[in-house]
């Protein structure tokens, strides 16, 4: 194809892009006065490329439309939803048109003549005057005088041009390959750069650091450079999305609006590729499946008119992106049935499961909820795919439900630019770079206090930094094949305070070597079990460093859980952390319930932690029901037994059920125990406490929460008697 | 016709289709990697790529190398990413028709690393499937029977 056609059909479709959008706002009465002249200037623009370059069908189309929007600038026609759905029907026509350019080379096969006629009839239907005036900024008569000479196009084109794309003059098109191929040999020059740097330290004496100096700068700024070049404003993808959503909304016989936030955030080209379609899609399932139609929203007594936001931000070294609808939210029941329906889950795996996990079923394969296939949506072909989609450029999908109010679906894309700042450490007996966003600051520890200041709460060791405490993480305690911190001296001389997603804690390092530009390559495939690590890199002296996932150790230690999954556990697991011995100002409890007994009440101070055990993992040894945990062993008993001084095996019942065995853990020093309650409800502030109303020496009192009466139960006579129990054969 | 490059591993020799390998390369600086599977011992750094180093004699269930001597990287292509084999010492090439590949005596275990062995005048040549050695979740294979030297 020749390059000036080329040239036509990209910028042609760029600028129906935008024609599209002022359309809409036009449509919606806020375009502003000029928003008219450029949907004008954008069809004009066309036609005269056209008449220069002999594509009459397109020519002839371009100057219908330009006709019809000659009457709205001038009044004579109003811009109601059938002239603004006929135009935006004319934008269809266009690109198809461009398409046919782009791969046959002409617009002969173009047949238009429906739409002309429509557009016709729209202008008879207006109050037909063809004398067209002037449009403000636009030299009269010239777009006529346009389509008769061709040097009179070609001399107003460009002029249009500038115009229509403001800056369009000061940008030029790259070939994405040609920019990966300089992206890569600037990684390799950063390589080498860091190499020449190590050098001319080494040799600071005497030798003349200063080209290795210049050389740092350079590499620096090239490589901010060619970076920049591939970043892009997410809007670019954005812009198709107010026409998407207005097509979809009128097919679904809905009214949806659809507000943007964040347009400006820049992404990788290539990430911004490949999200496209997953956006697209859940902006699909939203308006189809998410908001309800317009009757039941006001009978629902929320607004008419359904509301989308599209939202995206840079947070914690990612690239959030939010899709929120204020519509129906998932029904997790009927998820349920249609999983089971299908086949998809047991349902007895569903019974099992919290309405977060319920509500994540949407994104099994083959799953789809639509009562019938529409053309928008419901052909089992979904949520799966955009959660391949997304994962695929290494990124996560996560969802809010909330129902009856609406749904809320988090995208989260890892920062996969080649290049990232990294602190270099080292720790463990080995160097590692932890990415720079990750890192709050670098606290040295205090090498006279008692154990370098590392206290112990609970076998877990955390560090009192400006009044606030602070988990720490060994790295060698995570290495190990089942995390558990060793309360053992502290080797380590730093602390790196780290923030991940939810949670902040203390990463403790050896030491800490240097602020460098590393060139993340991503770990082997074959690796992925390692989830500590975010990749590896190449050091200035040629070894490999691997670098740290601290999302992916928060995980690990347990400092940061799924928001959406139970809050009492999240709260369990933290509390002892930062709330024990040292501020008992308040108290807070755990509730559970005995089916039959009633509610008990743990101090959190007192719980190592919360599991589920399943009932296979139980084993008999002697009297009672042990099971191993974390290389011990751990007796299991039921908390009514305990409360009567009573040692037994667990029922019938629980053992052989098919549902896990709730068990809250007590710990003393290494030895645990396995507490079996009903039900784990909730976490709550302190309370009055009152006498126990029954002399049992394993209850401290009694109290009212969440207007119920509740025991409250003393953990440590609890821990004596259950040991106790426990030992004596 | 086919060649397979051989390689030693505790006395035994052992093959691989040679137009799966890059090059073979003597000492490198081995970075490991904490909780990988035990028969990864790191990371190596390879002009810029990085490749993770499989220990076949931890891979294969064989007794571990003594101090005799260093071992050798071959440096495979597996589903295109670079891969180190960590060998004690390279043969030489030898050319065969995969037609005669006689398969491992006993019963056919799936995903097993060993494709089978071509006979060598005074040994024989295991020929290993090198996607098979990566294949994370097949648990260490049991000792090979070991052709007698």
């Amino acid at each position: 194809m020749d390059d000036i056609v080329r040239e036509f059909v990209i910028e042609s479709a760029e600028a129906m892009d935008k024609y599209d959008v002022l359309l809409l706002a036009l449509e919606k009465d806020h375009a502003g006065p000029d928003g008219l002249a450029n949907v004008f200037r954008i069809a004009h623009t066309i036609k005269g490329a056209c008449g220069f370059l002999g594509f009459a069908k397109l020519e002839s189309l371009t100057h219908a439309g330009e006709s019809l929007l000659s009457l709205l600038r001038d009044g004579k026609l109003a811009a109601d939803a059938g002239v603004v759905s006929c135009l935006l029907k004319l934008g269809d026509a266009v690109r198809a048109c461009l398409r046919s350019i782009e791969t046959s080379g002409g617009d002969a096969a173009f047949d238009h003549s429906a739409l002309v006629a429509e557009m016709e009839a729209l202008m008879a239907g207006g109050r037909t005057g063809t004398a067209v005036a002037n449009p403000p900024g636009t030299p009269a008569g010239d777009w006529s005088a346009a389509e008769k000479s061709p040097d009179g196009s070609a001399d107003h084109v460009p002029e249009a041009h500038g115009e229509a794309g403001r800056g369009s003059d000061q940008t030029i098109r790259v070939d994405v390959a040609l920019l990966d191929k300089l992206m890569n040999l600037v990684g390799e020059l950063v390589l080498v750069r860091n190499q020449v740097l190590q050098h001319a330290n080494d040799r600071q004496k005497g030798a003349a650091p200063g080209a290795a100096q210049q050389l740092d700068l350079i590499t620096s700024e090239l490589q901010e450079g060619v970076m920049k070049t591939r970043m892009q404003p997410i809007r670019n993808v954005w812009t198709r999305f107010p026409r998407l959503v207005r097509d979809l909304a009128h097919t679904c016989g809905k009214e949806v609006r659809l507000e943007m936030d964040g347009g400006g955030t820049e992404l990788d080209k290539t990430i911004l590729e490949a999200i496209k379609d997953p956006l697209t899609h859940v902006l699909r399932n939203s308006i189809d499946h998410g908001i309800e139609p317009a009757a039941e929203r006001v009978r629902a007594g929320k607004p008419a008119v359904g509301t989308i936001r599209l939202k995206a931000y840079h947070k914690g070294g990612q690239v959030t992106i939010e899709i929120g609808d204020d519509g129906a939210g998932i029904d997790v029941a009927k998820v349920a049935f249609k999983a089971m329906e299908k086949g998809l889950v047991t349902t007895e795996r569903v019974s099992r499961m919290s309405d977060w996990e319920l509500a994540q079923l949407i994104f099994l394969p083959g799953f789809s909820t639509a009562e019938a296939v529409t053309n928008v949506s419901g052909r089992g072909v979904g949520m799966d795919v955009v959660k391949k989609h997304v994962e695929g450029i290494g990124g996560t999908v996560d969802l809010a439900n909330r129902p009856g109010q609406g749904l809320t679906l988090r995208i989260k894309i890892p920062l996969t630019l080649a290049i990232i700042p990294a602190l270099i450490v080292q720790a463990a007996g080995q160097r590692f770079a932890i990415p720079q966003v990750n890192v709050v600051e670098v606290v040295r520890l205090k090498a006279d206090a008692p154990g370098k200041g590392v206290e112990w709460i609970q076998d877990h060791p955390v560090y009192r930094l400006r009044g606030e405490l602070l988990p720490l993480l060994r790295l060698d305690d995570m290495f190990r094949p089942t995390y558990r911190p060793l309360r053992e001296a502290i080797p380590e001389d730093f602390l790196a305070v780290v923030q991940a997603d939810n949670a902040h804690f203390g990463v403790l390092l050896g030491s800490v070597r240097d602020t460098q530009e590393i060139v993340v390559k991503p770990l082997s495939k074959h690796l992925k079990s390692a989830a500590l690590f975010a990749g590896a890199t190449i050091m200035g002296d040629g070894r490999v460093a691997l670098i740290l996932d601290i999302p992916g150790l928060s995980l690990a230690a347990g400092f940061a859980r799924e928001a959406d999954e139970a809050e009492a556990l999240a709260a369990s697991v933290a509390q002892p952390e930062t709330s024990s011995g040292l501020s008992v100002a308040e108290e807070n409890l755990l509730l559970s319930e005995v089916e039959g007994l009633g509610m008990y009440a743990f101090p959190l101070v007192s719980i190592s932690r919360l599991e589920e055990i399943s009932p296979a993992a139980l084993e008999r040894l002697g009297e009672v029901d042990v099971c191993q945990s974390r290389g011990r062993i751990m007796p299991i008993l039921r908390l009514t037994d305990l409360l009567e001084g009573r040692r037994a095996p667990l029922s019938a019942a629980i053992r052989t059920g098919d549902q896990g065995i709730k068990v809250i853990v007590l710990a003393r020093g290494e030895e645990t125990v396995g507490v079996v309650v009903d039900r784990i409800l909730d976490v709550a502030g302190s309370a009055q406490i009152m006498p126990a109303l029954s002399e049992r020496p394993s209850i401290r009192g009694s109290a009212i929460l969440r207007g119920r009466a509740v025991e409250i139960v003393d953990p440590e006579a609890l821990l004596g008697s259950a040991l106790a129990t426990a030992e004596i054969p | 016709m086919a060649q397979y490059c051989s390689f030693y591993l505790a006395e035994g020799a052992y093959g691989i289709d040679i137009l799966g390998i890059q090059e073979i390369l003597r000492h490198q600086d081995v970075t490991p990697v904490p909780n990988a599977p035990e028969w990864v011992d790191g990371l190596i750094n390879l002009r810029g790529q990085i490749a993770v180093v499989v220990n076949l004699r931890k891979r294969l269930g064989l007794p571990a190398a003594g101090i005799s001597g260093e071992p050798i990287h071959i440096i495979s292509d597996i589903e295109g990413e670079p891969v180190s084999l960590l060998a004690d010492k390279a043969g030489d090439v030898y050319e065969f028709d995969p037609a005669a590949l006689a398969p491992c005596p006993g019963p056919a275990r799936e995903g097993a690393p060993v494709l089978g062995v071509f006979q060598l005048e005074n040994a024989l040549l295991h020929i290993l499937d090198p996607r098979a050695l990566l294949a994370t979740p097949v648990p260490a294979a049991g000792p090979l029977e070991l052709p007698e030297t």
